[in-house]
């Protein structure tokens, strides 16, 4: 079952300050956006698998990465077909298809598919992180103290927290219909997406039934009521979180300065670049790594600190 | 405090009104119960004061409410939240923090207030409401009842001068039911605050209120004290006054001094000498199940995470002709145990037979002839475009015949008051309809078993009574699931009480619910000192006590 809401378990990440884990999350969202080297966006996955195992959240975690492998043959077929590119022609369809032209699957085409997966496997892996670690009331008091706007971040966690809700509604949904006769399990595949759709419209009213009540409480407490809020429970930056949120942002300040310089990119078409270009990219690299790495240390060490 | 100006409320896109022409005044300190018919206009009643109503629906106005000076429908709801504060039916949809403290915080932190007195109020709230305990613990780790309290608890903290309680009770159990309510009323009590509470089941809360209110087609009905109630006003109100209050109604001649009784202790001492001279004496008929086994289970133990087992070695036989009524606290597992009536779930151990036959080994056609359920919620129900394709769904899964279909469909929506509405799309009906809709669209196939789970939730007396009745008629063999003391004790013969997974109680219902602590009806408590004059102790409605007594 897909788990994506914040529980609270003893671990030195969950302890850790809110802003750490934006840094943390904002650093790694904006390298895998602007890199495509498949050696970077694989650091950055080893980052969230290396979080998500010592927050002890790893089996939540890897139901939600489930949902990579399923998007997996998508991106895998979707550049297959609208991209022709690449020399390494691994097969080819033997005629032109009018319109749409030749049909191919390039060894290029494949890595860069490789590589997008990776790149959503990071994306991902890093927002189910924050998501099941990060208390979304202290991230509300992060974001504001940024000065960001808080209303969107309390729409976003709430609607992460009504993630589990929706599956118990469709799982309701199913089992009120087959009560009724609707049998999910046989038909032709038109008729079975037909019987799956007609789950949409009752999960729909319900989600919706649910949105309206929830936004009727929040107003009545007063909800938006002035352009700022007050916060219970202050949320403080410790020294050990200082440090650990220049480490988190050492990866992205390090980035901007490959980018300035052109190291670090990587083309996949027509030909593939090699992995390792020169000796200064793979420094930069290798200093990417260290510094993700050396953030396993620090917390470790922050947790001994605190706990003992 | 409050004052009802003349004022009128049209949902968008709609030329009935919702409320029609209301006037009341309220004064500080009072505590009023509104109540009335599902979809009559109480819920909409209370949503003006706050100005919900029309602020965050839209919609048409006439008239004005005004709340201690201001014009609620032109002052936002979030301002008003500074002076009204809300508690709505559904513990689970209200609440937006993840722990105890910062969900009593959540609407000071919105209204900016200092962090000194956020302190001071989360504790006096935590205090007010007896849930300090729960302070740090995580919301998702509540029990409904104290979802609730902490609802009620978070809106106190900030100090409003008026508390609107929407059905806060409805999804509860009796007992939490009971301490949700104690709440309510020290509060009114103790702090002064002046309450609305919107409830349809009024025996749990007429006795604690000053002053009722009966909304019916948005037109205000009756305003005045609960004790001053009399046959002839409440001729036509379509909601379920107190066993006791129905019954002392009948002898309102007779009663004097303190007005009508509205629990059963006053009603002891008012119809004392009503019932101290009963008229017949008559045993009651204690049907027993005396039909074939049509379902049977056997040791059967449940778990969803296989860790903690919901159900624990339960055994039971339905026979043919059984009326049962499953009844127990929140989360002791009576869904779980229809839900693999009908195969939905599957035991971890233990045997489910359907009629002779391994429950599994039914196709689903077989199934849903056998067995037809239907769940709490009515929107998980309907999917269908009218609802006259809703109700004949079953019934063309099933192969009938299109002039059968047309037929029985037409029977059963005017039974349940809902031919007029065949051509609609069910989603756009009131819950009240809604629910109607989903039980229609499961009773049409007539099943040999048929389940329902908590189907009175949301319904007036007068719809009780018809589903009662169409129970009894069409239905071969029923299961019903509720928290509805009364209205297990109208439809049932048999009675099977869960706790914690197990069966406590299985028998007739008047050995289940006579003389029981938590699950007896009123007027069981009422007769039980007079039993000695030669009224049954094992009387259960109002209309058996009549019978003896008039």
């Amino acid at each position: 079952m897909l788990e994506l809401t914040y529980k609270r378990k003893r671990s030195v990440f969950h302890d850790s300050s809110a802003f750490f884990k934006l840094t943390w999350l904002f650093s790694i969202i904006i390298i895998s956006i602007v890199f495509e080297h498949p050696i970077i966006l694989s650091i950055l996955f080893l980052s969230s698998l290396s979080m998500a195992i010592i927050s002890k959240i790893f089996s939540e975690w890897k139901n939600v990465m489930k949902l990579v492998i399923f998007f997996t043959p998508f991106v895998f077929l979707f550049n297959i077909v609208v991209n022709a590119n690449g020399r390494t022609v691994l097969w080819q369809l033997d005629y032109i298809i009018p319109v749409f032209g030749i049909l191919n699957v390039t060894l290029e085409q494949l890595a860069f598919s490789l590589t997008m997966v990776i790149r959503l496997a990071a994306i991902l892996g890093v927002f189910a992180v924050l998501n099941l670690t990060a208390d979304p009331d202290d991230l509300l008091a992060a974001v504001t103290k940024l000065k960001l706007p808080y209303r969107s971040v309390v729409v976003t966690s709430l609607s992460t927290k009504f993630i589990p809700t929706l599956f118990s509604d469709l799982n309701n949904i199913h089992e009120a219909q087959r009560s009724r006769g609707v049998d999910f399990s046989n038909g032709t595949l038109r008729e079975r997406v037909k019987k799956h759709g007609a789950v949409f419209f009752p999960l729909l009213s319900k989600g919706l039934d649910r949105s309206v009540q929830i936004a009727e409480s929040m107003e009545t407490r007063g909800f938006g009521r002035y352009k700022n809020r007050s916060f219970y429970k202050d949320i403080k930056i410790s020294s050990s979180d200082l440090i650990m949120i220049i480490v988190s942002l050492a990866p992205l300040i390090l980035s901007i300065y490959m980018i300035s310089q052109g190291i670090g990119s990587f083309r996949f078409y027509q030909s593939m670049d090699p992995l390792i270009k020169t000796n200064s990219e793979a420094f930069y690299i290798v200093s990417i790594l260290f510094v993700h790495i050396l953030l396993l240390p620090l917390l470790k060490i922050k947790g001994m600190v605190t706990y003992d | 405090m409050i004052e009802f100006n003349d004022f009128s409320f049209y949902y968008p896109n709609s030329n009935m009104p919702a409320l029609d022409k209301i006037n009341v005044t309220v004064e500080e300190g009072e505590f009023l119960l509104v109540t009335g018919p599902s979809g009559g206009g109480k819920s909409t009643f209370l949503r003006a004061i706050n100005g919900i109503v029309p602020n965050f629906y839209g919609g048409k106005i006439g008239g004005e409410v005004i709340v201690k000076g201001k014009n609620a429908s032109k002052t936002s709801t979030n301002k008003m939240s500074e002076i009204v504060g809300m508690v709505f039916q559904d513990p689970e949809n209200q609440l937006v923090t993840s722990q105890v403290e910062r969900e009593v915080a959540f609407g000071m932190e919105n209204l900016c207030f200092p962090k000194y007195l956020m302190n001071k109020r989360v504790e006096e709230a935590l205090d007010a409401v007896n849930i300090s305990n729960l302070r740090e613990r995580s919301i998702s780790e509540l029990s409904g009842g104290q979802k609730q309290k902490v609802a009620i608890s978070s809106a106190l903290a900030t100090h409003p001068d008026i508390l609107l309680l929407d059905e806060p009770t409805s999804e509860l159990d009796p007992g939490s039911a009971e301490g949700v309510l104690n709440v309510i009323e020290k509060i009114n009590d103790e702090l002064g605050l002046t309450i609305l509470l919107v409830e349809h089941r009024l025996e749990r809360v007429m006795h604690h209120v000053d002053r009722m209110l009966m909304i019916d087609g948005g037109k205000l009905i009756y305003d005045g004290s609960p004790r001053k109630i009399k046959s002839e006003y409440v001729k036509n109100w379509k909601v379920g006054l107190p066993p006791v209050t129905r019954l002392s109604l009948k002898f309102e001649d007779k009663i004097r001094n303190n007005g009508m009784p509205l629990t059963v202790k006053e009603a002891r001492l008012s119809l004392k000498k009503v019932l101290s001279n009963p008229k017949k004496k008559i045993s009651w008929e204690k049907k027993e199940s005396t039909g074939k086994i049509c379902l049977s289970m056997e040791n059967i133990f449940f778990s969803y995470d296989s860790q903690k087992d919901v159900l624990k070695n339960i055994s039971l036989n339905v026979y043919e002709g059984d009326m049962i009524a499953i009844m127990g606290k929140n989360a002791s597992g009576k869904t779980t145990l229809v839900k693999l009536m009908n195969g939905l779930v599957k035991q971890r151990r233990g045997k489910v037979l359907l009629f002779g036959k391994k429950i599994n080994e039914h196709t689903l056609s077989e199934l849903i002839q056998k067995v037809g359920i239907v769940f709490q919620d009515p929107n998980l129900h309907l999917f269908n475009d009218t609802v006259e394709e809703e109700v004949s769904f079953v019934l063309r899964n099933l192969n009938v015949s299109e002039d059968l279909i047309a037929k029985k469909v037409e029977e059963i929506l005017k039974k349940f008051k809902i031919y007029d509405y065949r051509k609609s799309y069910p989603h756009d009906l009131s819950g009240g309809q809604r629910q109607r809709v989903a039980i229609a669209s499961v009773l049409v196939s007539e099943p040999e078993i048929l389940i329902l789970d908590e189907p009175t939730r949301g319904m007036d007396y007068y719809l009780k009574k018809e589903l009662i009745s169409y129970l009894k008629e069409k239905s071969k063999t029923a299961i019903m699931v509720t928290h509805d003391i009364e209205t297990a004790a109208e439809f049932a013969d048999r009675v099977v009480l869960l706790s914690e997974g197990k069966i406590v109680s299985d028998g007739n219902k008047r050995d289940v619910l006579s003389n029981a602590l938590l699950f007896s009806p009123q007027i069981n408590r009422l007769i039980q000192p007079y039993s000695k004059y030669g009224i049954s102790d094992d009387s259960l409605t109002v209309e058996e006590v009549l019978e003896v007594t008039l």
